[in-house]
């Protein structure tokens, strides 16, 4: 061990002055990141204005617009509500899939999972596209049903509810996959045999010992997925049409007809929800159950 | 006086409460195969580097051929090293690999390529210039490791388990290697290493550490033979430690009681009444099963069958101040008596094998 | 047993169809003959790519958002291996929260650092395209410094002290050891960069401006009006194109199994 912490010691620190290499990333996130952000927390308790960006007046009115409004208030019931079905059926679609993946010989098991995060680096712009294309009302899935007879005007299957879960679920689902399939891959093949061999049968030893186990991935696929979720409003414009809305699309609106105090709010309204799911997703997987192992 | 290659003043090397090296003083004469001998955690690999200038004594001096180099950064220091897991830079050829050294030295390219060469079949890997490590198998790699230390023509050669990644027959085969090449450069080595069997074949001098205390500091024989404390005793292999009192000296000759029964020893300069701890290896001890003037009673626990030896397990003394004990006894013809677990014996060995250690403190 | 095996299987093979089937769906219908979908195909043609390529908006936006993802991926890589240099083997409380800041904007919702990055730029009256490399850095910067993390991480740190012991000073060590060892993971890093910031859309819906207009943006506002939609599909496939040939070199670079846990967010 005094070994361990002697090369530490050594290691960058006598080379170049430590500050040097820290210096420029940690200044530039400080001024571009934490400042941007700290400066938009200010301005969401100040007064709106006509002709500045804002009055140099503290209020709450923001938020407490936001709270006492029922539109807002709906928006953020459906926002939640999307959200969370995305998860849940992200969480029970990509287990499984992950499980195939994680059985596969180390190759092809990486292999699939680039397959899978190929689509990740496509824009979501291009993805969300291949949905309206697929089921717009000129759409491949329309043109399919009325050429075979099945229907005979044009589903309207875009712009709904259920298009954008639909969206926001196809373009988060590797994120869900790749974290469960990795973090089965790592779990040691003798747990589950040591289980068998103490009489779980398949079910209780996946239950016991690979969903515990499996809980980092879990976890971190969730956070992920809910997170993006909340704030992919590209997908959801799409998707969802001019008329549809989610907590993230009103912040949209509100920069565009320049209320910046108002989105500055929204914002914030925002991440306070993404921090509270992210706590609720916590307690729910509970991964600190496998620290110190790697998943 | 010879001249010494390296030194150690008073050396001292804390980690927060831990103390690595405590005030530790050396001296290792020119050519001299020097040993740092000791279990994990002891200060043997603290002390290596704080020669090679990884480690900062807390005070203390360090010096290379009578210069002082404490506070001169390793790359400035005259020395080669072989690490334990050879570090050769995977993304060089073998010959860059030596030659590295020699780069940063700025020595011209012609002898460069003389000197690569030269040193690669000296470890008898002529032809290997243009592979890389990752194509070498252990052996192989240690001895590029080798070369690369040795082509700088280095004050001294520093060696940290370099034998600790090979596998047991091929380790026999680099202890060997290892020394020939030290012999042919004359080259000071301190070569750290657990493992009591090859610091005692390969070494010149021998330093047992303990807690970052050296022990004891003698030629391996006399580090093995003569143990002069309970933790040298006890990791070269002698657990036989037993403590009693001089009961009598007769001329050259003196008496001890051990509790469990007397043996002879040779005049320690200890008086009748004071007390003692000795000790003796486990090959000098025999076994009888009748009682008489001396010898220590005791039961046997085990007898453990080891090709060319026997292990028999004793326990001798009173329940509440138990004496393990351990004899090995060469197995020299099918005649040889068969030692029954749980039976009485009496153990014994002659005057010159037992040893004297130092008081517990 | 073999009704759950199946089971398994169906999930699989639906996730994939449902995560690469609208890609293949829009690489398909990019050479369709007409402006629209008919079923079956009625044959094959170029003429988006041809329009695509005569559209001097989106080529312009093309060659917008190319300078921009080079520009994002070589400040990335500056930052992200100098903070991985900084602590790659740091242990403790203060270097975990400086890691942290450093992978926040991994999951941080894009579209609230556009917001913030916009304000902030209305108020030191920084020109937009300023703003949205400054954005599109910090979304991109924990992809290079997780990529060089790895690489120091994966090599010995013996080797620098044989380095030294070889008589390199900290310069010529970092140079001719250290730099080669961790050099695929920084060009990959940097790959992973340029493709973040090229197909990113929600920080860039604030950041852009005309004649500053990345591709996504552009596309975005030909999806708004109908017809001529299949110009998007072209352009996309291309985009698509890209990204297979950016893949292909980073598994030449670091092996596709550095890349697969490389992007693990969180």
């Amino acid at each position: 061990m005094s070994v361990l912490t002697d090369k530490q010691r050594l290691s960058w620190r006598r080379y170049v002055g430590e500050g040097a290499v820290l210096g420029p990333p940690l200044v530039f996130f400080t001024a571009c990141f934490i400042l941007p952000l700290l400066y938009l927390f200010v301005v969401s308790f100040l007064e709106p204005s006509q002709v500045e960006l804002y009055e140099k007046q503290l209020t709450i009115d923001n938020y407490g617009r936001v709270v006492t409004d029922e539109f807002y208030l709906m928006i953020i019931g459906r926002t939640l509500l999307a959200t969370a079905l995305v998860l849940v059926i992200s969480l029970l679609l990509a287990y499984p899939a992950a499980m195939v993946i994680a059985r596969f010989e180390p190759k092809w098991r990486i292999r699939m999972l680039a397959l899978l995060l190929f689509p990740l680096m496509v824009s979501n712009v291009v993805r969300a596209y291949g949905w309206i294309s697929i089921l717009g009302r000129r759409g491949i899935a329309n043109t399919i049903l009325l050429d075979l007879g099945f229907i005979e005007a044009p589903l309207a299957l875009l712009y709904s509810f259920n298009a954008v879960v639909l969206g926001l679920l196809t373009i988060l689902l590797p994120y869900m996959i790749i974290s469960i399939a990795n973090a089965l891959a790592a779990i040691d093949r003798s747990y589950t045999e040591a289980a068998e061999s103490l009489g779980a049968g398949p079910f209780r030893t996946f239950w016991h010992v690979t969903l515990p186990l499996s809980s980092p991935g879990v976890a971190s696929g969730c956070l992920i997925v809910f997170f993006l979720a909340l704030s992919a409003y590209v997908t959801i414009s799409l998707l969802g049409g001019p008329r549809f809305k989610l907590l993230v699309s009103l912040v949209f609106d509100t920069v565009v007809t320049l209320q910046w105090p108002r989105a500055a709010a929204l914002s914030f309204i925002l991440l306070l929800l993404a921090l509270a799911g992210g706590a609720v997703i916590l307690a729910l997987t509970r991964p600190q159950r496998v620290r110190g192992r790697r998943a | 006086m010879t001249e010494v290659d390296v030194s150690l003043r008073a050396v001292r090397k804390s980690y927060g409460d831990v103390v690595a090296v405590a005030d530790l003083t050396l001296d290792i004469p020119r050519g001299a195969f020097f040993s740092l001998l000791g279990p994990s955690g002891c200060g043997k690999t603290t002390t290596l580097r704080i020669v090679a200038g990884f480690a900062r004594p807390d005070c203390g001096d360090v010096l290379i051929r009578g210069q002082r180099v404490t506070e001169v950064p390793p790359y400035r220091r005259d020395y080669g090293m072989v690490f334990q897991n050879f570090a050769l830079f995977p993304h060089m050829s073998i010959a860059d690999n030596v030659a590295f050294g020699l780069r940063m030295r700025r020595v011209d390219r012609g002898s460069i390529k003389r000197q690569v060469s030269e040193s690669l079949a000296l470890v008898k890997l002529a032809g290997y210039e243009h592979r890389f490590p990752n194509q070498l198998s252990g052996g192989q790699q240690q001895r590029v490791a080798l070369a690369r230390a040795l082509v700088l023509r280095p004050a001294v050669l520093l060696l940290d388990e370099p034998l600790g990644a090979l596998d047991a027959k091929l380790r026999e085969e680099m202890q060997v290697e290892i020394r020939d090449l030290q012999r042919q450069f004359a080259i000071s080595t301190i070569f750290v290493t657990h493992d009591q069997d090859e610091a005692l074949t390969m070494s010149d001098a021998v330093a047992v550490m303990n807690h970052g205390v050296i022990e004891q500091l003698g030629t391996p024989r006399e580090v093995f033979e003569r143990p002069r404390t309970e933790f040298v005793a006890r990791f070269m292999g002698a657990g036989n430690i037993m403590e009693g009192r001089v009961v009598a000296t007769n001329g050259a000759v003196q008496t001890l009681d051990l509790g469990a029964g007397s043996v002879r020893a040779r005049d320690s300069g200890k008086r009748s009444g004071e007390r003692v701890l000795v000790t003796v290896r486990p090959e000098n001890v025999s076994l009888a099963r009748e009682a008489g003037d001396l010898g220590v009673r005791a039961n046997v626990v085990s007898v453990v069958y080891h090709g060319a030896t026997t292990h028999v397990h004793l326990v001798a003394g009173p329940a509440d101040a138990v004496m393990p004990m351990v004899a090995h006894l060469p197995n020299r013809s099918a005649s040889d008596t068969e030692w029954q677990r749980g039976e009485t014996v009496y153990c014994r060995w002659n005057e010159e094998s037992t040893i004297f250690l130092a008081d517990r403190p | 047993m073999i009704a759950g095996r199946l089971l398994l299987y169906l999930a699989f093979g639906l996730c994939l169809a449902l995560v690469l089937g609208p890609i293949a769906v829009i690489i398909g219908i990019s050479f369709s003959p007409i402006d629209g979908f008919a079923f079956p195909p009625t044959g094959l043609s170029l003429r988006w790519y041809a329009s695509f390529l005569a559209s001097e908006k989106l080529l312009d936006s093309l060659l917008f958002s190319f300078r921009t993802a080079l520009t994002v991926a070589v400040l990335s890589l500056i930052l992200g291996t100098l903070a991985a240099l900084a602590l790659a083997r740091r242990r403790g409380l203060l270097a975990a929260s400086i890691q942290s800041l450093f992978m926040a904007p991994m999951v941080f919702p894009t579209i609230i650092l556009g917001l913030a990055i916009l304000l902030f730029v209305r108020v030191i009256s920084a020109p937009l395209w300023l703003g949205l490399i400054v954005a599109h850095v910090l979304i991109s910067t924990p992809y290079c410094f997780r990529m060089v993390t790895g690489s120091l991480q994966a090599f010995d740190p013996t080797l620098e002290e044989a380095s030294q012991s070889l008589g390199a000073g900290p310069i010529r060590t970092f140079a001719y050891v250290i730099l080669p060892l961790i050099w695929p993971g920084m060009m990959a890093g940097a790959l992973f960069a340029f493709i973040v910031s090229f197909g990113e859309n929600n920080a860039a819906l604030f950041l852009t401006s005309p004649g500053y207009s990345t591709m996504p943006i552009e596309l975005l506002g030909f999806l708004q009006f109908p017809g001529n939609q299949l110009i998007v599909a072209a352009a996309s496939t291309v985009q698509v194109g890209l990204i297979v040939v950016l893949i292909v070199l980073m598994e030449r670079l670091v092996g596709l199994a550095r890349i697969v846990r490389g992007d693990r967010r969180g």
